[in-house]
């Protein structure tokens, strides 16, 4: 079935935007030395653009082939992530807040699972329209026959179950005006400190609540608990993490248009 | 995505939600966020192709047969500006339902989504399914009496984030009152008794013609599912309706029995949800591509777990938009 080729340009347009913002993230997390999840952001940047491409024809440069494969490699990476978080948390020696982090990678991890399925269930998207109203996201009905329709309504579900969950968790990520005060503060909590504390001054404490603390609150952490023991504060004001927020946004929005594109594969 | 979480702190009554006071969902929260998955589903079914074609239309305007002419004819009058102003409707229609999902799972949005959740399901009740067809004769639990978009403006009510009764046994208590919501329980379920033993439901051949009519257009494992189950029924169509209208009996007066046998009701009938959603709705449809929505299977499934009993010494946890 087709999709309607302005609502296909528009998604494109959305994701060639999305991809420019987490490549600006890894352009200021390289030069400003920000903390921030290097991977996610690449695979991100990577997606937005092999995303565009499938929604409309002229943005496509690549075979679906060459990006099946780059995703593949992307979630072999992060199926590891997993399961290292997963092996760590089992551990007795693994700090709470870092057993929290375990599950992190999955909604990533199903992305990418998300994006070899479409790419190899013969998506034509954007090759002229092939009948119908729409003309820039063709897709190629069925995907993958009929066998694997169920697949791609399963990744669809996840998606949204996944779209609705961040969105739920939103306010739940720091500012990062407020991670740059926490780091300064001197009762910042350092990762390891224990998930179930309370901080109503956003002290940048890395809770269990729910949402798993990323690696780059991590690694802001260790990087303010260094410049604590012997720092300038305003290094460690510049090395806060990149907005938790804006990077949730990102997600959001590409899990519920990558969810688009599997419901018209159905 | 990163994610920084910071604090558990309880909101105070009517603060604004902050990272500081963000608290882990509750059971209530989490059937809340489970409608906004549902109404986010419903929305990008609704940015398929097939609702920019005239078929859309066609639809809608399909509902209005067997009504009443006061009910007929606003479905008619909908048809018609459908048609004309597909792409712009359809449009709208689809962002709306977008609209409600998100804002339903954005916390400060919460309540007013919720409320855009009724008021949009009524309007669609009326003007896009015909009232479920409850009034032409046509209703059955196996079709998704009595509308599938009437159960969404329930839920909305009974997931709404007050505390009427914040010591009742379960979440859809809370805000309506224990007696009110077992009486929603047992007004519900005794209508989808009703519907099953309507004259229409009541023939030998029906539900088997039904559920194999079903299977045109879809996948050939579900087909395949849905032609085996209408032959294992054959001619019995009769006997299936009286032993469907027995069971849904059992559910309706499941409410009022104590928790350890509301839970067993309350599984029994998730899985009849699921039963009905995968053999006789073929999932609404969408494995098609032309649903519109996942119709009633997955919200009888949330009804239920709506009533899903608390434990007794359970506290008013903590949840969002109060």
């Amino acid at each position: 079935m087709t999709g309607q080729t302005w609502l296909a340009d528009l998604l494109a347009g959305v994701m060639l935007l999305t991809a420019a913002y987490c490549l600006s993230r890894l352009a200021i997390a390289r030069f400003g030395k920000r903390p921030a999840e290097h991977d996610v952001d690449a695979v991100h940047t990577v997606m937005g653009v092999s995303m565009a491409g499938m929604l409309t024809a002229g943005l496509r440069f690549l075979p679906n082939g060459v990006w099946a494969v780059l995703f593949g490699i992307a979630g072999v990476w992060f199926a590891w992530k997993v399961w290292r978080d997963q092996v760590a948390a089992r551990s007795d020696a693994t700090p709470q807040a870092a057993r929290a982090h375990r599950g992190h990678d999955v909604p990533i991890l199903l992305m990418c699972g998300a994006m070899v399925y479409m790419l190899l269930a013969g998506t034509s998207m954007g090759s002229g329209g092939s009948g119908g109203s729409g003309g820039g996201m063709a897709m190629g009905g069925s995907g993958g026959g009929s066998h694997f329709t169920i697949l791609g309504f399963a990744l669809a579900l996840a998606l949204f179950g996944y779209a609705i969950w961040a969105t739920d968790h939103f306010l739940a990520l720091a500012r990062v005006s407020a991670l740059r005060v926490g780091m300064l503060a001197p009762a910042v909590a350092l990762a390891g400190v224990g998930g179930g504390t309370t901080s109503a001054t956003l002290d940048a404490d890395i809770t269990q609540s729910g949402a798993a603390q990323s690696g780059a609150a991590q690694s802001g952490a260790a990087q303010s608990g260094a410049a604590q023991s012997g720092g300038s504060a305003s290094a460690v004001a510049s090395a806060a993490p990149l907005s938790p927020r804006l990077a949730a946004g990102c997600s959001i929005v590409m899990a519920v248009v990558m969810a688009y594109m599997l419901v018209l594969m159905l | 995505m990163s994610e920084i979480a910071v604090g558990q702190v309880r909101p105070a009554s009517r603060e604004p939600i902050t990272a500081a006071s963000w608290a882990a969902p509750d059971w209530r929260r989490s059937l809340q966020l489970g409608l906004a998955a549902i109404w986010l589903l419903d929305a990008v079914l609704q940015y398929q192709s097939f609702m920019y074609s005239k078929g859309f239309a066609q639809m809608i305007g399909g509902t209005a047969a067997g009504n009443p002419h006061v009910i007929a004819s606003p479905i008619t009058w909908n048809a018609n500006l459908v048609q004309h102003h597909l792409v712009l409707l359809n449009t709208i229609f689809a962002t709306i339902q977008l609209a409600i999902g998100i804002g339903i799972a954005f916390r400060p949005t919460l309540k007013v989504a919720l409320a855009g959740s009724v008021l949009w399901s009524l309007g669609v009740w009326w003007f896009g399914e015909g009232l479920g067809g409850i009034l032409n004769g046509g209703a059955s639990p196996l079709n998704g009496a009595p509308g599938a978009v009437l159960i969404y403006a329930l839920i909305a009510v009974l997931l709404w984030p007050a505390d009427r009764d914040p010591s009742a046994p379960f979440i859809a208590g809370r805000a309506a009152g224990t007696n009110v919501a077992r009486a929603v329980w047992a007004v519900f379920w005794a209508a989808q008794i009703y519907f099953t033993l309507q004259s229409s439901n009541l023939t030998a051949t029906g539900l088997r013609d039904m559920i194999g009519g079903m299977a045109s257009g879809e996948p050939s494992w579900l087909a395949a599912i849905q032609n085996h189950v209408a032959s294992a029924i054959g001619s019995n169509g009769i006997a299936v309706s009286v032993a469907l209208a027995v069971v849904l009996a059992v559910i309706a007066a499941g409410v009022f029995l104590p928790a350890r046998v509301l839970k067993i009701v309350i599984i029994g009938t998730v899985v009849l949800a699921a039963l009905i959603w995968v053999i006789a709705q073929a999932f609404g449809g969408i494995l098609t591509g032309g649903g519109t929505d996942p119709n009633s299977g997955p919200l009888l499934a949330l009804f239920a777990l709506l009533y899903w009993p608390l434990a007794a010494n359970r506290p008013a946890a903590a949840t969002t938009g109060e």
